[in-house]
């Protein structure tokens, strides 16, 4: 008889394809209906002009700041500690979470810890690598990969954990052992799982990166954020402008993560009828 | 243990043998072979109570019982993927500690033990690049075992975009793909349609010629274990112990009408079926007192 499978995450689905039959004109409609809501009730009066500025102009202020240095600069910033700390938090939580997840006894011992390490909220770890590290990247970079690292790992364990019996019986019958048993059975057996903690761990990292610059003044979006916001009203197109680069950011970065699940993961029975 | 002989030459006699066991050294070596899960403690459960059989080299051996009397249990044991609580289980007369170079095992959920992110042509690499093949030949010869089981230009494809028997069919090269000198298979055939269980069971028949493999095959079906088996090992109800062992008295070649339409078939079906269902029917009583 077939033991029902433990019940794998939900994996990211939206295929370019259905996105562009189906929702596409859509989403498009309802975005600039927001937009021009937005401009409408700036007209209106009901949004006041030096607290939150026009449309119109946030939009022009956005297009001056893309055309010019300092955008891509604090882009470029953000996205280096968010990659270094999500690779280095991500790869440890990784082989640590699968080496806790194989051995029922390490299982045990760790996971009193790693559940406390989890439910810190990371933000109140940054007054420490403040004075660690100061307003550095390396600073943004610690923050990223210790928010990344404890959800993960957790996530990872339970992905190993939840391994069928049956593919570590058939990798000892087939003599598949050592790293190789970790590579090809272990890692893809877990993946569907990992790859949901990434795809959060991602959003996560960039909302740690972010805050990190806008309290702990990291440089990058978010201290381009709190400069606009100190220089006074007339500055303020550019700071939503700023807010605005940050949601894109999220927006592509997620995009980004579901795609890369839909090829690695193409196997995987929810991914299966799109191939 | 004293008549299991380490002299006896490797080489394989009486591969197409009929009902009685090959001479020589057995393959498979059990002796009192009890499993418990949770052992000693207040919940324990004995799987499979004291087991002790030999399989001789080149012997088709089919196991029969009840569900719950151990059959997988005592598989496992056999495979050496489980240690026995007591008692002891060799393999060409060492004890196992682990799962031996020379064995292949087919599971009954194909769809569980091929590995769904593999290719076929990768699934049935994956024991020949442990054992260091390179790549012109392992290549050669996953297309010779993916052949001999009558399937060709399926390498590229994933598993799970074939058929149920299929993949059982890419299991089963996947377990020969390393000149195994036994085949454990745990009823591998459970879960196809009929007709396919027919081609697979003539299908097993012929490998085991091919391949000159001793085979030890789990299986539920009487029909099934009739048809295929120089012997049967007839497991009582929960926990399992060797009822009897039937030596099957049915010429070989077997063909799917004629053997089963022989008076003989009937005979041992009628045989074990009693042994299988008095068994279980006692065992019933013996739980509800």
């Amino acid at each position: 008889m077939r033991v029902p499978a433990p019940a794998a995450p939900r994996l990211a689905s939206v295929t370019s394809e259905t996105l562009i039959r189906n929702g596409l004109a859509a989403r498009l409609a309802v975005l600039l209906a927001a937009l021009g809501l937005w401009q409408g009730l700036s007209a209106s009066g009901l949004l006041t002009p030096d607290l939150f500025p026009s449309m119109t102009s946030t939009l022009a202020a956005l297009w001056h700041e893309l055309t010019g240095a300092v955008l891509w600069a604090a882009v470029r910033d953000t996205l280096a500690a968010w990659a270094a700390g999500l690779l280095i938090g991500g790869g440890c939580a990784i082989v640590i979470g699968s080496l806790l997840g194989l051995s029922a006894f390490a299982y045990r011992s760790a996971i009193p810890v790693i559940e406390f390490f989890k439910t810190i909220p990371v933000i109140a770890i940054l007054p420490i690598a403040l004075l660690l590290f100061g307003a550095t990247l390396k600073m943004k970079f610690v923050l990223v990969a210790f928010g990344v690292f404890w959800p993960l790992a957790i996530q990872v364990i339970y992905g190993v954990r939840s391994i069928d019996p049956v593919s570590l019986d058939t990798a000892a019958v087939l003599q598949v052992r050592g790293l190789r048993r970790f590579l090809v059975v272990v890692l893809p057996s877990a993946a569907p799982f990992i790859a949901t903690g990434l795809r959060v761990s991602a959003a996560v990292a960039l909302i740690l990166d972010v805050v990190a610059e806008l309290i702990g003044g990291g440089s990058g979006v978010g201290l381009q954020i709190l400069t606009a916001e100190n220089s006074g009203p007339t500055a303020y197109p550019i700071m939503y402008s700023y807010i605005l680069v940050a949601g894109l950011l999220g927006v592509v970065l997620a995009g980004g993560f579901a795609l890369a699940e839909r090829r690695v993961l193409h196997w995987h029975e929810s991914q299966r009828s799109q191939a | 243990m004293s008549r299991v002989s380490r002299s006896q030459p490797p080489g394989r006699s009486g591969a197409a043998a009929g009902g009685t066991p090959a001479a020589g050294a057995p393959v498979v070596s059990l002796h009192s072979v009890r499993k418990a899960y949770r052992a000693g403690g207040s919940a324990e459960r004995v799987a499979l109570g004291e087991v002790t059989f030999d399989v001789g080299r080149g012997e088709f051996v089919c196991v029969v019982g009840p569900s719950g009397a151990g059959k997988t249990t005592l598989l496992r044991c056999m495979a050496g993927l489980a240690a026995p609580t007591s008692g002891e289980a060799r393999f060409e007369g060492a004890p196992l500690r682990r799962v031996p170079d020379q064995v292949g095992v087919v599971f009954q959920d194909y769809s569980r033990s091929l590995y769904p992110w593999l290719t076929v042509s990768r699934n049935v690499a994956l024991p020949l690049k442990v054992r260091g093949v390179d790549r012109a030949a392992r290549a050669a010869r996953i297309e010779e075992v993916l052949r001999s089981v009558s399937l060709a230009d399926v390498g590229r494809q994933y598993p799970w975009q074939l058929s149920g028997g299929m993949q059982q069919r890419v299991a089963i090269a996947r377990a020969l793909a390393c000149h195994p000198e036994l085949l454990l298979m745990d009823e591998p055939f459970a879960s196809v349609d009929a007709q396919t269980r027919f081609e697979l069971e003539d299908l097993i028949l012929a490998l085991r010629e091919e391949f000159s493999v001793t085979v030890v095959f789990v299986t539920h079906d009487i029909d099934e274990a009739i048809y295929l088996a120089d012997r049967i090992v007839v497991l009582s109800a929960s926990p399992g112990t060797v009822t009897e062992i039937v030596d099957v008295a049915l010429p070989r070649p077997r063909d799917q009408i004629t053997s089963k339409g022989d008076e003989r078939f009937a005979r041992h079906r009628e045989h074990i079926m009693s042994l299988v269902m008095s068994r279980s029917a006692a065992a019933r009583a013996a739980r509800r007192d």
